[in-house]
């Protein structure tokens, strides 16, 4: 499919959605989308189902006033589920009380009820906002999505809903995780809404275009698919949405879920995707043909396709010129490598191949391990376990302890045991050189660094230099082998783009000559940039 | 978004190449021709290489004739199944042995090193599954890979040659006249002409390749690469030692480079720096072998699941160097497969060629 056609059966959508709420229209495209799917793997075992499926509940409502009542609270038992009846009336109300405005419900809805006793056909015109429901799922669906359902002894199988929804939500705070010294300091919150609305701040353009899913059958989590529709390439956009169609599963909890199930099966701890917090992240991504994939309840974006590089480019971008930036991300690798290999190196040199270093050193270092009961394999292996759960210790535990327990595991732990002859003085240096290093990086970058070191340490011990060199082919091999959505994991290294590499994928050399997106994007509109903006 | 077919660009193809022609060549290969060639162990790499160039000409045009075949297919279609058949399993074992004379070269290389105390088993072990591994990410994997460590290979080259010059006397390579021409003719110098075996594996990349366009002059600048090397190897420890003193050495290019001692370095030599060097050419060496017979054989006995196989030809591979081999049973055997791969190579694909082409002409 391609983007004219899609930019098509968008304009049928937003023709289809007028005159009904948003979440109402998407309910019956999902219920669309669901049936289509049961069509088509109709021979695919035991689809999730709840105990009540709503798009089983496909008759319509009961014409009787007092069975429409039944059923809702038949169908809704909850404590939160609170119904207001009106019998002489006959008006009754039903909401959910933990996501509706309780204000609004008083003093737009209650003073209006009256009105609306003698006119049951006139309910367009009391509640303009509202919508009229003739089926069981609808209406249910209404509300547990925040709506009002409304029932009127003179509507026969009708109902009337009308959206209150009201959560209370975090505002707009600056980011945790991604640090921004001269940058924009906004980052998402975890209301879908809002996410887009503080990307489409940055980026006005008719373009750039959001399509909604809805995902898991009891959590019902909204999904937003985010491209420029005439950069991205379609094939991309298709296939994430072909995927996120294919998705049958009980519930979502936050990207991770629904970014398992489009990418698949993996056996990597590389990074498939990139999760970001930053809104001006997310624009520089998309306009360079990337997707932005939101998920309601995240504060996160994650962006595909993710290679490697990517990954290096954080808030120094906003630095002036090539250079500064270029020396920060270069730092970054560096960091990276050294986090990698220098637990390997130190190992390597002290047990297995010690006759390449000159005496001097090794005396000092032979003098270092003297008194140590093990062999250094045992004590890198042990000093870097520690290290690790001091790094989770410090990143999850509540408060103020996180940082108490990384004082007392790095200063005291480490001290007392160089003191005790447990671990070598340069054993400490080259773990303080390791924990630096993991975290200069992104943060989901930096698990499966430290993951990776551990075989390191163990082909070092084991083969010496030839073992590092060995498990390095290993593991640009595997390295080599990843893709995400298609695109080398490698790129623009291997395969070898050097106008990508000169264009802002490390280093953006001149900005007023980078006039071409990264081709390793597949943009259908290659150029960035017309003519000589200093002209 | 798989791709149904993998598909290599020229650029990877390039690296790849240079590396696979440049192999483990400078260490064993130098010593057999200063003792029959003295200070014009030079002309040996040159005769390869200009004998190089003429059965990349002939690769590539049969190639061409065939862009959708590999060596093994076409060869039977125009042989005939059970000499095209016989043929192929020539060619398989010739590459398929690449490979394994290598990985010995390398392991009585890390026992010649100053890094002695590794476990040479594991060693082969490790390298051999790391290929393996790296094989069956598919080819354009191995493709990146080569794409990827060549600038460092290239660097190191360039480091470990560059720093012979301090210590190089040009002047030993003189007289340049009265080549012993006798010596020429013996089976050493013979089977020299064979260095340059890692073009061959044109016959079995040809078809995955994206852009066939002008192959031949970027197939000679890779060579050209490997030659550059290669003669560097060769003239580097005549220009140190002398003729008659590197003739003495196992591996001279080692030695010579172990002449250069670098001060500001927290190491005692550059010379742990080379095995580790040729650890990664290994790779491309091994990955090439292992590739050619992996496809051969999945084309000549219709094998489906080609990861099986390469993992099979891999553990095949390890059991055949846990044999331990001493350097003149290695060096012996290289000789043989040498000339027989100069047969098979050079001559019956020259043939071919020229039969073809008389066809081709008569048709027309």
């Amino acid at each position: 499919m391609n983007i004219g056609e899609m930019g098509k059966i968008r304009n049928i959508w937003v023709d289809e959605m007028k005159g009904e709420s948003f979440v109402s229209f998407f309910n019956k495209k999902n219920k669309k989308n669901n049936q289509n799917k049961a069509n088509k793997s109709d021979s695919n075992a035991n689809p999730v189902k709840p105990t009540i499926d709503l798009s089983e509940q496909t008759e319509k409502l009961p014409r009787s006033y007092e069975e429409r009542l039944q059923l809702i609270e038949e169908l809704i038992q909850t404590d939160d589920l609170k119904g207001i009846k009106l019998e002489e009336q006959g008006i009754s109300c039903y909401f959910l009380t933990t996501i509706i405005d309780l204000k609004r419900f008083n003093d737009e809805i209650a003073p209006r009820l009256q009105e609306w006793v003698d006119f049951p056909e006139k309910w367009h015109i009391l509640f303009p906002q509202a919508v009229l429901r003739d089926t069981t799922a609808d209406t249910v669906t209404d509300l547990l999505e925040g709506h009002i359902v409304m029932n009127h002894r003179g509507l026969h199988g009708q109902a009337v809903t009308l959206s209150m929804l009201s959560i209370k939500s975090r505002a707009v705070e600056k980011p945790d995780n991604e640090k921004m010294i001269l940058g924009p300091k906004e980052s998402f919150t975890e209301d879908l809404e809002t996410n887009i609305g503080l990307t489409r701040r940055w980026l006005k353009d008719p373009n750039m275009v959001f399509h909604y899913f809805q995902v898991g059958e009891r959590s019902k989590t909204r999904v937003a698919v985010g491209f420029i529709r005439d950069i991205t390439n379609p094939d991309w956009v298709h296939e994430i949405e072909t995927n996120l169609k294919k998705i049958n599963i009980d519930r979502i909890i936050g990207h991770k879920d629904v970014m398992d199930l489009i990418i698949g099966k993996t056996n990597t701890p590389f990074p498939l995707y990139e999760l970001t917090e930053l809104p001006a992240r997310i624009v520089f991504d998309l306009s360079e043909g990337r997707i932005a994939i939101l998920v309601d309840g995240s504060p996160f974006s994650a962006i595909l396709p993710c290679p490697l590089l990517s990954m290096y480019i954080g808030s120094e971008y906003v630095m002036q010129g090539g250079i500064i930036p270029l020396f920060v991300r270069s730092i970054r690798v560096v960091a990276a490598f050294l986090a990698l290999y220098a637990p390997a190196f130190y190992v390597a040199l002290v047990s297995i191949n010690s006759s390449i270093i000159p005496v001097e050193t090794g005396v000092v270092l032979a003098a270092d391990q003297l008194g140590i009961p093990y062999p250094t394999v045992i004590e890198a292996l042990l000093l870097f376990i520690i290290l690790d759960i001091f790094i989770e210790a410090s990143t999850y535990v509540p408060g103020a302890i996180g940082p108490a327990m990384n004082i007392v595991g790095s200063l005291i732990i480490g001290q007392a045991a160089s003191q005790a002859h447990l671990v070598s003085h340069v054993i400490i240096i080259v773990s303080a050189i390791t924990a630096v290093g993991t975290y200069v990086t992104l943060y989901q970058l930096s698990m499966p660094i430290r993951i990776w070191k551990y075989p390191l340490i163990i082909a070092a011990a084991v083969l010496g230099l030839y073992g590092i060199i060995g498990c390095t082919v290993i593991l640009i091999a595997h390295l080599c082998g990843l893709k995400s959505l298609g695109v080398p994991y490698l790129s623009p290294f291997a395969p070898l783009r050097w106008k990508d590499l000169l264009n802002g994928a490390i280093w953006d050399k001149d900005r007023s000559e980078s006039k071409k997106r990264l081709s390793m994007f597949k943009a259908q509109d290659k150029v960035r940039q017309e003519g000589d903006p200093d002209a | 978004m798989r791709e149904p077919f993998p598909r290599i660009s020229r650029q990877q193809f390039f690296f790849i190449f240079a590396i696979a022609n440049i192999c483990l060549t400078p260490f064993g290969f130098p010593t057999l021709l200063y003792k029959e060639l003295e200070q014009h162990a030079w002309i040996s790499p040159l005769a390869a290489y200009v004998l190089t160039i003429w059965n990349l000409l002939v690769a590539i045009s049969l190639a061409r004739q065939f862009p959708d075949q590999n060596i093994v297919e076409w060869s039977r279609q125009i042989l005939g199944k059970w000499i095209g058949g016989l043929f192929s399993i020539c060619v398989i074992v010739i590459l398929y042995f690449w490979g394994v004379s290598m990985i010995w070269a390398f392991m009585l290389l890390i026992m010649f090193t100053q890094l002695a105390h590794t476990p040479i088993y594991f060693t082969s072990l490790l390298l051999i599954g790391g290929v393996v591994y790296l094989l069956m990410q598919g080819l354009e994997g191995f493709a990146r890979f080569a794409e990827l460590v060549f600038l460092f290979l290239i660097a190191g080259f360039i480091a470990i040659n560059a720093v012979q010059f301090t210590n190089a006397d040009f002047n030993r390579l003189l007289p340049v006249g009265g080549f012993p021409l006798d010596n020429l003719i013996k089976p050493d110098v013979i089977a020299s002409l064979f260095v340059f075996r890692g073009i061959f594996i044109v016959y079995f990349l040809f078809k995955y390749l994206n852009d066939k366009k002008r192959l031949l002059p970027l197939s000679i600048y890779s060579l050209s690469i490997a030659f550059v090397e290669i003669l560097l190897a060769t003239v580097l420890p005549i220009a140190i030692y002398g003729a008659q003193a590197a003739s003495k050495f196992i591996y001279p290019y080692q030695e010579s480079l172990s002449s250069v001692s670098i001060e500001w370095l927290p190491f005692e030599k550059l010379t742990f720096l080379t095995p580790m060097l040729w650890q990664i050419v290994i790779v491309y060496v091994l990955g090439s072998s292992l590739f050619c017979a992996t496809e051969g054989l999945s084309s000549l006995f219709n094998i489906k699941n080609k990861k099986r196989l390469l993992i099979i030809i891999g553990v095949v591979t390890w059991l055949i160097v846990m044999y331990q081999v001493s350097y003149m049973q290695l060096s012996q055997m290289i000789m043989v497969w040498s000339i027989a791969g100069l047969l098979i190579f050079t001559l019956i694909p020259t043939l071919l060629w020229a039969g073809l082409s008389i066809r081709r002409l008569l048709k027309s």
